[in-house]
């Protein structure tokens, strides 16, 4: 049995709804429009312990809904969710022990303590033993960088600073599952990269089930072996990043500069598309689902005497990009 | 055989729940002392709004002394038995007030951006862990001020304060504070139903003038309203009329000896309306 299992899962909300104008006060009092939205519909998954996974989706797709299901906030419509063999939702308290939580535009710490006083907080309230707790605080401090902060009150931190201790603190008492909702948002690079080594660390060393949503594509890039591509409420994508890459990626685009053509027939060919070639200097388009870099390397050079290359890798971004506008119905 | 299981289940199940009620004793405690520490971020401003309070409510008792004293008497009452009501009522609001306002205060905002989520994602039981995180000291002013007026009213009344009229107090004052702990929790719970709840607070703040009186000043309407509706009543007028010994027929008789048993049920009930309440929130999303 997978650690998290969700089950043909849908969630509705209603909504009511404002209609504008004068003449529409008394209908928006006594009579309001009720609309059901469907925030979620007939998702079905599952993760196994140890996994990092990426939840990608505009803003609106479900992933938060899903996420707040899973972890025993809201209870799903239909269908059946189970985390580590118990009902999230019918067994709130029992479920909370093995989670910890993370919602980026929200803070969890008391604003006019430091950080460390919330931490002792949540030491008796997820009943942490003095042991551990020690160990956990001294080894997180130390990895996020946050022995010259850990005294001042949390209102005066920066955001970086602050998300830090967020994501430390929903760490400390030890959980099999991670839920990340956005834990880089607005953050520096240099605090992003330390949140997300943390993060891998954690997975490493302790098998952490980590699931994250992100609108930084470089946070799932670099943490993440799986994507799950919520749109409007259903799955569009499930699988490995490797396999997102090939699946989602049409062309990336490889640079070369070189001393002299060989000849002049042409390279291009099925999964190669010259972009440009003058002044020594030769684009193309590649597609690296049919072809390695090696091969185009090779392709290149039977005809050029080539100086030097670069190739911009696919963009994580474009891609996401490309499957949002497709499902929008626009080119 | 049956029976003796079920006894040392029963035991058992008790035994869990004391052990539970400790828990959360222990994190009221913590709790407190980080606000405390926080507080002192702010220990001006907390000076500032105790006496600002104090001398509010001294300022009212005060007038409420010369009025009635111009009068001789309302309905019966003098200026000290009348000022009694006031301090009972005062005092009971400070109790419930240090152990809920800040539940009521907070919770709508909370619900309002959907950071109540916090709670929920926390491995703790909703209404306990919100009355263990949200103990206010605010309230020692209306407390202190209550007592002194007490003292002062009794002294003035002749009454000698013997050990069975200190027992006889203690349980009106529970009984009141159980009372408008009830409302506060009503009026909390309601947030997760409309989530702003301002009016329904204005409401109960200002019903609880009527608790300042004499029950039988009102007119019917108000005192029906005041004893089966919201049981004001029972916070301070018939208890205290039976304790100062008044004959006056006001209200609806002499309802003094139910006061602890509607307390404990009024309280009883909106705490459930509090759990019912907060099964049918809807996070707001992010």
């Amino acid at each position: 049995m997978s650690l998290i299992e969700v089950d043909h899962v849908s969630k509705n909300y209603d909504v009511i709804l404002q209609r504008s104008g004068m003449e529409n006060v008394w209908k928006n009092i006594f009579c309001p429009d009720r609309k059901v939205v469907c925030a979620v519909q007939d998702i079905s998954f599952a993760i196994e312990a140890g996994e990092l996974v990426g939840f990608i989706g505009e803003n609106g797709a479900g992933k938060s809904t899903t996420i707040k299901m899973i972890s025993g906030i809201l209870f799903p419509t239909s269908g059946r969710i189970s985390v580590a063999g118990i009902c999230p939702y019918l067994k709130r308290e029992k479920n909370a022990r093995n989670i910890g939580a993370v919602f980026g535009q929200r803070s969890r710490l008391n604003w006019d303590l430091p950080m460390l006083d919330s931490f002792e907080l949540h030491k008796e309230i997820y009943r942490i033993d003095s042991g551990s707790y020690r160990k956990n605080v001294d080894r997180f401090i130390e990895m996020l960088h946050m022995q010259d902060f850990c005294n001042t009150p949390v209102r005066q931190l920066s955001l970086g600073q602050r998300m830090k201790a967020e994501v430390a603190l929903s760490m400390l008492h030890e959980p099999a599952i991670l839920y990340l909702d956005e834990p880089t948002i607005g953050l520096d690079v240099l605090a992003k990269q330390q949140i997300r080594e943390f993060i891998k660390e954690r997975n490493r060393l302790e098998g952490i089930t980590t699931i994250l949503t992100s609108h930084d594509m470089k946070d799932l890039d670099s943490i993440c072996k799986r994507i799950i591509i919520l749109s409007k409420g259903s799955i569009l994508f499930d699988g490995s990043m490797e396999r997102f890459k090939q699946e989602y990626t049409k062309e990336s685009v490889a640079e070369f500069t070189y001393a002299e053509k060989r000849s002049d027939q042409d390279i291009s060919s099925g999964s190669v598309r010259v972009i440009l070639d003058r002044e020594h200097r030769l684009v193309v388009g590649y597609s690296p689902a049919k072809m390695t870099t090696a091969q185009l390397v090779e392709t290149v050079s039977a005809r050029y005497e080539i100086n030097d290359f670069t190739i911009k890798a696919p963009d994580i971004e474009d891609m996401v990009r490309g499957i949002y506008e497709r499902e929008e119905g626009m080119p | 055989m049956r029976t003796v299981n079920g006894i040392g289940s029963v035991g058992e199940a008790v035994k869990e729940v004391v052990k539970e009620a400790a828990w959360y004793l222990r994190l009221t405690r913590i709790f407190t002392g980080k606000a405390v520490k926080a507080m002192l971020t702010y220990r001006f401003l907390f000076v500032i709004n105790c006496i600002s309070q104090a001398l509010d409510y001294a300022v009212a008792f005060l007038l409420m002394w010369v009025m009635i004293s111009a009068f001789d008497s309302l309905n019966g009452w003098n200026a000290c038995e009348v000022m009694l009501l006031y301090a009972f009522s005062l005092f009971a609001y400070g109790i419930a007030g240090t152990f809920f306002f800040n539940i009521m205060n907070h919770l709508p905002g909370q619900i309002w951006r959907g950071g109540f989520d916090d709670v929920l994602i926390k491995p703790v039981k909703v209404l306990p862990y919100l009355l263990s995180s949200s103990f206010i000291c605010n309230y020692i002013a209306h407390i202190t001020l209550s007592i002194l007026v007490m003292g002062f009213c009794f002294h003035a009344l002749e009454m000698p304060v013997t050990l069975w009229l200190l027992l006889k107090i203690l349980r009106i004052l529970f009984s009141g504070s159980l009372i408008y702990g009830g409302f506060f929790l009503i009026v909390s719970g309601s947030a997760f139903l409309v989530t702003r709840t301002d009016a329904l607070f204005h409401i109960m703040f200002f019903f609880r003038e009527v608790s300042y009186y004499p029950l039988s000043v009102f007119p019917k309407v108000i005192q029906i309203i005041a004893t089966v509706l919201v049981p004001y009543g029972f916070i301070n007028f018939y208890p205290l009329r039976e304790l100062l010994g008044k004959e006056e027929a006001g209200g609806l008789g002499d309802l003094a000896g139910w006061s602890p048993v509607v307390a404990l049920v009024f309280f009883a009930a909106a705490c459930l309306f509090f759990c019912r309440s907060a099964r049918q929130y809807k996070s707001s999303g992010s």
